[in-house]
Parts: structure tokens; C-alpha cells; sequence
């Protein structure tokens, strides 16, 4: 059958049409017209022919097969070790096939590839760094998941998200004059308690720039309040545009490769536009994997570098706690256990893993940290990423993958669990929702917020 | 005063009495009502799917829904959506504190009319801890009404008003607020001070002279602001601050309470507990009024 009304290899480009996909409920006629949905095998092949570079094929070629990677996977681990779940055997049977038969494969194949790209693998890259070769399956399902994307096998919760991206320029449909007004909103009631406190939109020349999730303008923009805050104790030049603002990425999840640039050019041209001296963005792993580590690739920048530095906010607190632009008064410092969750995509991605470790140790009382095991890089993914979290079709798939981070959390003893990343955040509130095991989570903002030693100058005068 | 009164309901019957209360007012006053209702609150990071407030369910909104929601609230306030001139429903979807602000902002509302309920609906309370109506309180520009048990909202109309004052900055608007009502509405005030001797053994000399200390605090700070207005009182009753209160507005017959919200915790938690405000909403045998801003008083 040709493509359908709304499962085809058109991304959703108009917010008529976004509507319309959004209209059906849960992705039940989308899903059926997917399995209609005819693979164009030459365009698939020629797409390959012209993407696939040759990391990705030396990859495919020399993996010797030895189920090293295996042990690595926490899908495989949960889902009772069955070799359907090991990392080379996910992505040969499906990247490799597709390879192997020239792009020729049938629709029930390729529904076969999506389920395995999108509930199989939350592109974490763990595999990657105990395959003897370093075949890292992650970035190569993050490879298949385009190929899928361009044939239209996407799961429909990441359709919309990828439309939303093209759409409104962020993940959800919040708009310019949205973002603008819920600045003003949050300045307007964060004023009170923190007099002099604003949130400067546009302003050029800033010593540091803002980006966030539109999940926060959206439904929590307390978050946006509580950023404000910390830039206004610690003395920050700094602002956020009014166009560029979204830094995260849910094309990257859904493979929508074009739509990736746009994400990240997106931000760029804010960064060009106001010239700050730096950019940083929210508690958020995926955003800064998209616009910090891959994104400079994406635009086609040849340093790979973002055109300013951009640090991760945990990077920015970590040196306002280090260089005493943020004090921590040490009798409000945690002091009951507490562990702290390692977002994949900047801890193993880009090695922060000892910044967040610097913090704790600023605002944890010493003694009452308590690392996960593993940790650091070798953490497991939270559960959720990559997009899992908001898949309806895998929910369980889904359920299952956060056993892992649950066992690790009840072997930690601790009740809560610090997660500075949007991701992991929802994946451990979920996690707390079907399995009960009486935690708390949070975000390091509001943490840190709770335990300032707030100069004199910056308290409101009368109290 | 009131011309817009946002009345937020879950359509639940906890919420029958701030919406009894909101439906009369209009009348009385000739106020506009606008129903608002959070639908569902977001789960599962970036999906459609939302848990329904009152159930707890996971569902998708889509028009369909949103049709069915609305016709529901129209068929529970029928009767009352009929009895006042102007009207409107708002529906949406997020976490209910926050579009409950959300709303009162774009809406630029004089009163947030609320229920106090004190279910604990787990469907919500994941991860935004604190009560709705802690949070709309504290952030909220326009005073915000509660009205918890049944009784309270059997009411005639504004006739005896107690101002239960702290001598904070936000208890400074309570009264403006509380004055104009009282100006407006024509009805006594009794201006009130609870003398907290909580937890304390104190000698009665003391308490004596602290209370003569507190008449005199009061008149001072809010006599001069009265202008030409006469029906008011001066009490200053020792014990528990929220018991007197609610003694006194028993007392007095009042039917309506106002008080400031100025909790510095920010931990919304501990702010809860013990806040004095909280205790006379859900004991109070009248609406209360919280204010914290001076917007809109």
C-alpha cells in the first residue's frame, strides 16, 4: 500500500497535520497504517549507500560475535538473559540485515527493527566500552532509528515529538510568545522573595546564556524560577534568547536527521545572535548530548565545537560552588543517604562524571553519600532513555528496563535519589510509581536553592 | 470589587462548597465565574498521556474527551451556571497549581475561588509536593478563597468580616483587602490578633500587659488607614493562633475570614504543617480569604 494519512515517510511539517496525528488517540490508526506501509527499498539502500561512513561499516564487519557485550546490556540483564537481547545480536539482525540484503526487506522486518531500536536499546553506549573492539551498538541504533525514521517506522509518540520540533521549534507547543511570557511570569513571582531578580531575554553580550526544555515554559516553569535564582545569588551576567531557547532534541530519539540540524542551528544562531561569552542549558542529558557533544557535527562545524563554550549546568554550579559564588550553609547540607543517578549522555558521553561528584560533595554532609554500583561511567541508563520513557507501545518494555536502576537504588539503601537530567528524573518518578519502593528524587536546583547562604544585600529588606 | 472570580474545580464533590460560594458571590456582585479545570496532570515524559485528577487514570485528551469533561461540569453547575449572568469554562491539562496561577494571570481575576481538599490524590502528588492551594496561595497576585467544610458554604452574603492579623508586610494587603470588603460590602470588621501562648507558661501579668501592647499595636497600624469607616472592633485574644481565630469568627458570627499567606518556607512540606492559615481553612465555618500581594486588594 502507498503511505498512509498519518504513518508515512513524510515527517509532520505543518500544525495542521501535527493535530491531526495527535488526534489519534494512543497511535491506533497510525500503527495500522504502518503495518501497510510499503518499504522503498532503493530509496533505503541509497540512503545507506550515502550515510553509512566507515566506522559504522568496520563496525558491522569485524564484530567477532563473542557476546562480550552482553553482560553489558541492562536490557539484556532484566529480560532474563535472553540472547535476542544481546547488543550484537540486536543490531545484526537488524542494522546488519538491512546491510547485508541491499536495503531489500519487507515491512514486517522493518516493524521487527523499530521495536528492537526503540525497546531494545536506549542508545546508553555502555556496550561500546566493553566490546573488546569498542563496537559501540548505541550510536549504531541511533543510526538504524534513522534509516527507520526516513521509511516512515517510527513509533508515533516520537513522530509527534520530532513535529513538534519542526512545528513550534521545541518539544512541545510552546511558542516565542509563550517562552517570553513565562519569563516575565516567573520574574514577577520570584521578584518578591528575591528582590532585584530578573530574567533577561535577549540581552547581548552576556556572560553566560540559558537554554532549557520546553517541558519547563510548558507544565513546570518553577524550574526556569529556580535557574533565575541561582544565576541571581551567584552574581551571573546572564540571559536567555527568545528564539533559541529549546536546546533539547526529540529528533535525536526519533531519527529525524534533518530536523536534528535545525534543533541545533537553532540554538547556534541564538548563540550568534546575543554573543555570550559562554551558553549553558538545563538538568538535562539528551539536550546537551544534541547540542554540545553531536550537535557541532550535525551543523557541519569542523572543530566540533559548539561556536561558544557550553558547559553543562552541572559544570556551571560546580565552579559558582567551587570559586564561592554560590555558598552552601553546611547546617542545611543533606544529611540522611543519598545517591545520585549518572545521565548517560553527559557522564559516559562526555565524562563529567567527577563534576557531579564535586557538588555532592559541597552539598552533601560527609558520610551520607552513597554511589550506585556500578557508577560513574559504568552506571546503567536510568531506564528510560532514548526516548523510552514516552513510548506508549513499549510502556512495559519500558517497566521492566527500570528494574535494573531499582535494584541498584534499593542496594544504595538510600531514599533519595538525586537525578540532574529530565530524562532520569521521569524515569525514577516512574520507577516509584509502579514499583513502590518509598524514594524521593530531585533535581540539583531546588537542592541547592534550600541550602544557600544567601548574602545580606540579596535578602528582601523588611524580613 | 469582584468581577472576575476564577473558580477552580476538580468537579469533585469536595469542591461543591468553593463553588456554591463563588456561583453566589457572582450573583450577589454581578461577577463574571470562569469553571476552570486541569483535566489531566503530564506523566510519561514527552506523551499525550495525562492522569485524570479525579481518577487517577491515565487518558489521552483529545476533543472528544475535552467535550465530555465540559459537558460533566456543565451538568454538576447547571443549575448554578444558569443563575449568574456571565459565564465561561476553561479546561486544561498540567500540574493544577501551576495552571491554576496560569490562568488567574491571563484572566487577570480579582478572586481564585478553591475547595480545600485534603485528599491526598496520588494521581498529582508524584514529584510536586505541597498542596494546590499552598501553592496557588503563596504565588497567586489576587486573594485566594477557600472554603473546605459544608458549612461554610451556606452563606448570605457578606455581613461580619474578621481580619486576623500577624503585622506582617502580606498582612498589610489582607487588610486593605479586608477594609474595601468591609467599605464595599457594608459589613462590621473585627480586627483580630491571636496572642500565641502555645507550648509557653507564662505569668498572667505578662500576658495582660502583652495584650494591652497588641490593642494598641493594632490601632496604631491600622486605625489611621480606616478613614471614615466606623464598624470595626479591636480583639486581641491569647491561646492558639488558629483556634482563636476560628473561635473568634464562631463568636462573631463572621462569614468571612481573612488572613495573610506569607510562609518563608520554601519547602512547601513543612510549610504545610503547622502553617496557621491551613488549620483555619479546613476548620473554619466560613469562607477564608488568603492574601499575600498587594495587586489586587
Amino acid at each position: 500500500m502507498p503511505e498512509g494519512k498519518l504513518c508515512n515517510r513524510t515527517p509532520i511539517k505543518t500544525d495542521e497535520q501535527l493535530k491531526l496525528t495527535l488526534g489519534d488517540k494512543g497511535g491506533k490508526q497510525y500503527y495500522e497504517e504502518m503495518n501497510h506501509l510499503d518499504v522503498d527499498s532503493e530509496k533505503l539502500w541509497a540512503t545507506i549507500q550515502k550515510t553509512m561512513k566507515s566506522r559504522i561499516k568496520t563496525w558491522l564487519e569485524i564484530c567477532a560475535h563473542c557476546g562480550l557485550c552482553a553482560e553489558s546490556c541492562f536490557l539484556y540483564q532484566v529480560n532474563g538473559r535472553v540472547p535476542e537481547q544481546v547488543p550484537s545480536y540486536k543490531i545484526q539482525a537488524t542494522l546488519g540485515q538491512i546491510v547485508k540484503k541491499k536495503g531489500k526487506v519487507d515491512n514486517e522486518f522493518m516493524q521487527m527493527c523499530m521495536e528492537t531500536a526503540w525497546s531494545k536499546c536506549t542508545c546508553c553506549n555502555r556496550c561500546g566500552m566493553y566490546c573488546p573492539h569498542g563496537i559501540d551498538m548505541g550510536i549504531m541504533f541511533s543510526y538504524l532509528r534513522g534509516l527507520l525514521y526516513s521509511q516512515g517506522f517510527v513509533p508515533w509518540e516520537l513522530k509527534i515529538g520530532s513535529g513538534m520540533h519542526r512545528v513550534y521549534r521545541a518539544q512541545m507547543d510552546v511558542t516565542t510568545e509563550d517562552w517570553v511570557e513565562t519569563c516575565e511570569w516567573m520574574a514577577e513571582e520570584t521578584e518578591e522573595e528575591w528582590p532585584g531578580l530578573e530574567i533577561p531575554v535577549d540581552k547581548v553580550d552576556a556572560d553566560i546564556m540559558y537554554t532549557c526544555n520546553a517541558r519547563e515554559p510548558k507544565h513546570y516553569p518553577e524550574d526556569i524560577a529556580e535557574a533565575a535564582i541561582l544565576f541571581h545569588v551567584a552574581g551571573e551576567n546572564w540571559t536567555v534568547p527568545s528564539e533559541g531557547w529549546e536546546q533539547t532534541s526529540l529528533s535525536m530519539f526519533a531519527g529525524d536527521w534533518e530536523c536534528c540540524k535545525d534543533n541545533v542551528q537553532n540554538v547556534y544562531d541564538a548563540i550568534e545572535r546575543l554573543k555570550p561569552k559562554r551558553a549553558t542549558g538545563t538538568e538535562c542529558g539528551h539536550a546537551h548530548r544534541a547540542t554540545v557533544i553531536e550537535g557541532p557535527y550535525w551543523v557541519g562545524r569542523e572543530d566540533g565545537q559548539p561556536p561558544v563554550p557550553y558547559v553543562h549546568y552541572v559544570e556551571w554550579l560546580a565552579e559558582a560552588l567551587r570559586t564561592g559564588k554560590l555558598k552552601i550553609d553546611p547546617s542545611k547540607r543533606i544529611k540522611e543517604p543519598v545517591t545520585l543517578q549518572d545521565s548517560c549522555n553527559y557522564v559516559r558521553n562526555q565524562g563529567l562524571k567527577d563534576v557531579t561528584r564535586e557538588i555532592i560533595s559541597y552539598i552533601v554532609e560527609p558520610g551520607y553519600f552513597v554511589e550506585m554500583a556500578p557508577t560513574k561511567e559504568h552506571n546503567y541508563c536510568c531506564g528510560g532513555g532514548g526516548g523510552f520513557n514516552g513510548i506508549g507501545k513499549y510502556r512495559e518494555q519500558r517497566n521492566m528496563a527500570l528494574r535494573k536502576k531499582m535494584d541498584q537504588i534499593l542496594d544504595t539503601g538510600c531514599k533519595l535519589v538525586i537525578a540532574p537530567c529530565h530524562n532520569c528524573w521521569d524515569a525514577i518518578r516512574d520507577l516509584e510509581e509502579e514499583y513502590e519502593i518509598g524514594i524521593r528524587w530531585s533535581f540539583l536546583k531546588p537542592l541547592v536553592i534550600k541550602m544557600l547562604d544567601v548574602p545580606e544585600h540579596l535578602l528582601p529588606k523588611d524580613e | 470589587m469582584f468581577k472576575k472570580i476564577l473558580l477552580a474545580t476538580s468537579g469533585a464533590p469536595s469542591t461543591f462548597g468553593a463553588a456554591r460560594v463563588a456561583f453566589d458571590m457572582a450573583k450577589r456582585y454581578g461577577a463574571e465565574v470562569i469553571v476552570f479545570n486541569v483535566m489531566g496532570v503530564p506523566t510519561k515524559a514527552f506523551s499525550q498521556e495525562v492522569n485524570d485528577v479525579r481518577t487517577g487514570e491515565k487518558i489521552e485528551v483529545d476533543d472528544e474527551y475535552r467535550a465530555w469533561v465540559e459537558e460533566e461540569l456543565k451538568n454538576t453547575f447547571a443549575k448554578q451556571i444558569e443563575s449568574v449572568e456571565f459565564s465561561k469554562m476553561i479546561l486544561t491539562t498540567g500540574v493544577p497549581h501551576r495552571e491554576i496561577l496560569r490562568a488567574a494571570r491571563d484572566e487577570d481575576v480579582d478572586l481564585i475561588v478553591m475547595g480545600a481538599s485534603s485528599g491526598e490524590s496520588s494521581a498529582y502528588r508524584m514529584g510536586y509536593p505541597g498542596s494546590t492551594l499552598q501553592r496557588v496561595a503563596k504565588a497567586a497576585r489576587c486573594p485566594v478563597m477557600t472554603v473546605h467544610r459544608e458549612t461554610a458554604s451556606y452563606w448570605g452574603g457578606f455581613g461580619n468580616i474578621v481580619f486576623a492579623t500577624d503585622f506582617s508586610k502580606q498582612a498589610d494587603n489582607a487588610f486593605k483587602f479586608a477594609l474595601t470588603s468591609a467599605k464595599e460590602l457594608d459589613c462590621d470588621l473585627t480586627l483580630l490578633h491571636a496572642l500565641d501562648i502555645s507550648g509557653k507558661v507564662l505569668d498572667q501579668n505578662s500576658i495582660e500587659d502583652e495584650l494591652i501592647a497588641t490593642r494598641k499595636r493594632i490601632r496604631d497600624t491600622y486605625v489611621p488607614q480606616m478613614g471614615d469607616f466606623k464598624n470595626f472592633d479591636i480583639e486581641v485574644w491569647e491561646g492558639v493562633p488558629y483556634v482563636e481565630i476560628v473561635k473568634m469568627a464562631r463568636e462573631r458570627s463572621a462569614d468571612l475570614i481573612v488572613m495573610a499567606h506569607h510562609s518563608r518556607e520554601l519547602d512547601p512540606e513543612k510549610a504545610r504543617l503547622g502553617s496557621t492559615m491551613e488549620q483555619v481553612i479546613l476548620r473554619a465555618g466560613c469562607p477564608v480569604v488568603s492574601v499575600s500581594k498587594p495587586d489586587k486588594v
